[in-house]
């Protein structure tokens, strides 16, 4: 999925890597999440990762419904993320 | 091992999934699920090429909007651990390690399923690593989900016929990752022998037991190779079926080994790969 964006988006803070899972990089790539155990009733968790280009191209891996609304909001003009956003979507 | 399996239109489908879990749990005790067909005895903690033993973990749980656009949203259901070593799998830890994430718990994975088909979900995909290591957990999630739901396999068709026997009937797409176009880019990038064989069986029975979506993932520097192939082969074959195109591909895991495979897919050839399913006709799905 490739998405023009002009945000780095995410809330908290990024979690490092092992190095030995990182590839020497082009671009970021951060995984946004909080700490709970995802599958607590009480404590809802939701994952996003996002690779952004250089050139401003923002990858997304495991796109929720709340962060499609914000990479629409960030680009009205992307359509297919328009699909993807929960306030467009019929 | 032989299994006996109730045939669909008999039964309801949790009653069908329910029976097949039972069919697969003792099935583990010989495991033939994936086309490496090992033999090892699970349910003893002896492991095969997928590393997995009896226990079932979930390295994922949420609503999700990243597929193809007629599945979304939908709740997807992570399994860690596959079959498969694609160096470049997104999910590389958690795919590779069957003791990554939570231990199961499928009564609060329906209870979120449920609050998320209410709340506009479109379907409940199973998906990992690869589902088919899972089975018995597989269906007895499937067995759990509300009956209107409209569950989704994600899978990379790498199954056995026992594990598709077992499916028959359960879910209601089939969402297939045909990843490779030929068996040396499989067997240096994934590991996987005899890739070609098995994936176009598995993708030629989905698509006349269920509902069929064709997923390949555009690598750098694989369009001819491995994209004109798939393509070429589905136009011819499966003329009809659904195309998911991803043009997506970033250099996660161990992908730098593959000097190809160490930037993301550039945009000329993305450009030249969907001229290339316009002009065999392909039936591509956003």
């Amino acid at each position: 999925m490739s998405r023009q964006a002009s945000h780095q988006p995410g809330r908290g803070r990024p979690r490092p890597r092992e190095s030995s899972l990182e590839v020497q990089p082009t671009a970021t790539s951060r995984r946004c999440h909080t700490s709970p155990p995802f599958l607590n009733p009480s404590q809802p968790v939701a994952t996003v990762e996002f690779l952004i280009l250089s050139d401003g191209t923002v990858l997304a891996h495991n796109l929720t419904p709340a962060m499609a609304d914000v990479l629409r909001a960030l680009n009205p003009d992307d359509l297919v993320m328009s699909h993807r956003a929960r306030r467009h979507r019929s | 091992m032989n299994i006996t399996c109730l045939a669909p239109p008999l039964v309801s489908r949790p009653a069908l999934a329910r029976s097949r879990a039972a069919a697969a749990r003792n099935a583990l005790a010989e495991c033939r699920f994936c086309a490496h067909d090992c033999g090892v005895n699970r349910l003893a903690s002896a492991l095969g090429p997928c590393r997995a033993g009896p226990e079932c973990r979930v390295f994922s749980a949420q609503l999700e909007a990243g597929d193809e656009l007629e599945l979304i949203p939908t709740f997807a259901i992570a399994l860690s651990g596959c079959d498969l070593r694609c160096d470049f799998c997104i999910t590389g830890l958690n795919s590779w390690s069957p003791r990554s994430g939570e231990s199961l718990r499928t009564e609060s994975l329906a209870q979120k399923a449920g609050v998320a088909l209410d709340n506009g979900a479109k379907t409940v995909m199973l998906l990992g690593g690869e589902p088919t290591i899972h089975l018995p957990a597989a269906l007895e999630i499937a067995a759990a989900m509300p009956v209107e739901a409209k569950l989704v396999w994600k899978t990379n068709a790498h199954g056995s016929s026992q594990a598709r026997e077992l499916l028959d009937g359960i879910f209601d797409v089939w969402l297939a990752d045909y990843k490779f176009g030929n068996d040396a880019c499989a067997e240096r990038l994934a590991d996987s022998h005899d890739y070609t064989r098995i994936l176009r069986e598995n993708l030629l029975w989905a698509d006349t037991h269920s509902e069929l979506i064709v997923r390949h993932l555009l690598m750098p520097g694989h369009l001819d190779c491995c994209w004109r192939h798939v393509a070429e082969w589905l136009a011819k074959e499966l003329p009809r079926v659904k195309v998911s195109l991803r043009a997506g591909f970033w250099p996660a895991w161990h992908s730098a080994r593959h000097s190809e495979l160490r930037r993301p897919r550039p945009c000329g050839e993305t450009t030249r790969a969907f001229q290339l399913a316009a002009a065999l006709g392909l039936n591509l799905i956003p």
